[in-house]
């Protein structure tokens, strides 16, 4: 890699069972403790009115309030409505897909129209666009099980050549029994990051700058030392983004390593804003 | 070849081939287009009770992978790789690796529907034996399925992904490329639009009463809807040089923020896309000479973009057309099926005109390139392609011709 990828994180949200909430995920994240929660709570996305919410399905609703999340937890104003997004997830709605699968195996092929608009990998950035007022560039992605750290380049990839700030939510939910033998089984989990450039008027101290670098061929991808998240790290592919929001909840980590984006995949270093 | 000395091609592509309904290669694509021949025929599909008519690439199920890579035969890879033996596109992708190196080239794909039709298959199979289900869901249905099929096949490990937002995805990988280029994360790129025939864009198109019954006659006072397409495209882009066959000029993604499958009524994200395109290619609306319209041919839809167009344009009589006509809306793949549609249209000089419009809409204030009208003495110089998708997904491309 030739560049210097440089970024700010402004904001970070995420959601899973027992990881409810950027605030109180921090902590779990920082000793590593056992997530208190076995539950997922009820996913609310606080942008979309009780009639419309009803029709979304649970990948929506949890990439709605991840983002939400790192919204409410900015450590510098940004406004919604000028935000660009970047969606990622390895397997978009396989519960909607299951049921359309379905419908066109009976007499008629009762499609839904409302799930065929909804099936759409692009349909939680569409909600959020809805509910944000934004006009700003959206893109949705998916890149297998290294769907985050793909996420994660492409937003940085905005970032810097735009300069304009970027939300970067990743998000994969469990599959319908149909498709557990094959895209595994797993909690839903989703990783909400507001990134902004380096040198925006706006930009806090608080706010950590992340250098991301091609890793080296023998370096070791992070890991997480509590064996629940170690194991929904390993499942879900969202959750490969773990250890940089581990990173992020600890001072004392420096960089993390994580497979997948790059040949080697990527080193993420904090840089020390002093230096 | 430009008109402003602002004008700088973000990239140069290299190398393209297309695979649609109208043909294999750009020789039979261009051939047909010229020759203003549709290529969308009755539906004659065993699987699909449906009226209607649609654009199929001919040869898809015969097609065979290469020893190895059985586990990701489905018609959208299969497709993938027929248009992959076209226009000596392997070699120009071997030739690529040998230039930068296998880790420096990027890779990115834009489906809407991948390798579903797999799905489909073994659920119906299921629903009839009460079977297990048996497909290879990473291999075949998967958004990611295409992207892992061709770091196989072309030994490609640079940086990559598939971008999915309905009818914008293949368009919007430009932008990805020139981004990742920028960001020195790869020093050249394969971007590739890739979308198959399957029951449920049939059934869901019908669902939301979208589908026509007859050809779709974008722009036609008597549309109704749209047919479906499928088709392969690809290009390799790079630093613009010499080599160049044809630049890009300027992108613009934006999002309606207004409904799921319907567009903003005056097409405000629509204006904003081509305005953004616009400033970044530092061109003014005066200079694009040939505008390839999303123009899918539904009722709403046609109307909108032409209301934007009207924002964008003013008075100004620019050339335009879609060419959904002739290939059917390719869905994840329109976007760039069309935009080397385009650059077939500054290479070989003519204007594409809009097949199957017969009795123009009188609501459409566009100039419509319509069927018979006269060639114009000189082709297109500067093109812009816009594509529009589900969930209020826009993006729009300028591309102009190569080094001259």
């Amino acid at each position: 890699m030739t560049g210097r990828l440089q970024v700010r994180v402004a904001g970070v949200g995420v959601i899973a069972p027992g990881l409810p909430g950027w605030q109180s995920s921090r902590t779990i994240l920082r000793k590593q403790s056992s997530p208190d929660l076995q539950e997922m709570l009820p996913l609310v996305p606080a942008g979309i009115s009780p009639r419309e919410r009803r029709r979304l399905t649970e990948i929506i609703k949890l990439a709605l309030v991840a983002g939400e999340d790192a919204l409410q937890n900015l450590m510098v104003p940004v406004a919604i409505e000028q935000l660009s997004t970047v969606f990622a997830s390895a397997d978009g709605d396989l519960f909607i897909a299951d049921k359309i699968l379905s419908a066109l195996t009976l007499p008629g092929q009762p499609v839904s129209p409302t799930q065929f608009h909804n099936s759409v990998h692009n349909a939680p950035a569409g909600y959020w666009h809805l509910a944000s007022h934004s006009m700003h560039a959206s893109i949705s992605i998916a890149g297998g099980v290294n769907s985050f750290v793909c996420g994660l380049l492409e937003a940085a990839t905005q970032v810097v050549t735009t300069g304009e700030p970027c939300l970067l939510v990743v998000c994969d939910t469990q599959p319908p029994q149909s498709y557990k033998r094959e895209a595994g089984s797993f909690d839903s989990l989703a990783i909400a990051l507001v990134l902004q450039a380096v040198d925006c008027v706006n930009a806090s101290v608080e706010c950590e700058t992340l250098e991301i670098t091609a890793a080296t061929e023998s370096a070791d991808a992070s890991t997480l030392d509590n064996p629940e998240l170690e194991l929904l790290r390993c499942a879900n592919p969202a959750a490969r983004g773990l250890p940089l929001l581990q990173l992020l909840a600890d001072k004392d980590i420096q960089s993390v390593v994580l497979r997948g984006g790059l040949a080697n995949g990527v080193e993420i270093k904090r840089v020390n804003s002093a230096g | 070849m430009l008109k402003t000395a602002s004008t700088k091609p973000l990239l140069g592509i290299t190398a393209f081939t297309l695979t649609t309904a109208l043909g294999n290669g750009q020789a039979e694509n261009l051939s047909q287009l010229q020759l203003g021949e549709s290529g969308l025929r009755e539906n004659d599909l065993g699987y699909i009770n449906l009226p209607t008519w649609f654009g199929q690439v001919d040869g898809v199920s015969e097609q065979q992978l290469p020893a190895g890579l059985a586990a990701w035969k489905c018609r959208n890879n299969q497709l993938l790789e027929l248009g992959l033996l076209q226009d000596g596109f392997l070699d120009a992708c071997a030739k690529l690796v040998a230039r930068y190196g296998a880790d420096r080239i990027g890779l990115f794909v834009g489906t809407s529907t991948s390798g579903i039709q797999a799905a489909e298959d073994a659920f119906k199979e299921r629903s009839i034996n009460g079977s297990e289900l048996d497909f290879n869901y990473l291999q075949n249905h998967n958004m990611y399925s295409a992207v892992s099929y061709l770091r196989k096949r072309l030994g490609i490990s640079g940086p990559g992904f598939t971008t999915s937002t309905a009818c914008s995805s293949s368009a919007k990988i430009f932008a990805v490329a020139h981004r990742h280029i920028q960001a020195g994360l790869c020093d050249a790129a394969i971007v590739v639009g890739v979308d198959s025939l399957c029951q449920m864009t049939f059934h869901g198109f019908n669902s939301l009463q979208l589908l026509s019954a007859k050809p779709c006659r974008p722009a036609d006072q008597s549309r109704d809807g749209i047919s479906i397409g499928e088709a392969m495209a690809a290009a390799i882009v790079e630093p613009f040089d010499k080599r160049s066959e044809a630049c890009l000029l300027g992108y613009g993604e934006s999002s309606d923020a207004w409904h799921m499958s319907s567009p903003h009524p005056e097409g405000a994200g629509a204006i904003r896309a081509m305005h953004v395109a616009l400033t970044m290619a530092g061109l003014s609306a005066e200079q694009v000479d040939y505008v390839n319209l999303h123009g899918t041919g539904t009722q709403v839809n046609d109307l909108v973009e032409d209301r934007a167009m009207s924002a964008v344009f003013g008075q100004q009589a620019v050339v335009c057309s879609s060419t959904k006509g002739f290939t059917g809306h390719t869905l994840g793949a329109a976007g760039l099926v069309e935009a080397l549609i385009s650059v077939l249209a500054v290479k070989h000089e003519f204007f594409p005109i809009s097949a199957n419009t017969l009795t123009l809409d009188a609501q459409i204030n566009a100039q419509i390139n319509l069927p018979g009208s006269s060639q114009k003495p000189a082709g297109p110089k500067i093109i812009m392609t816009n594509s529009f998708g589900f969930g209020g997904s826009n993006a729009t491309l300028i591309l102009a011709g190569g080094y001259r």
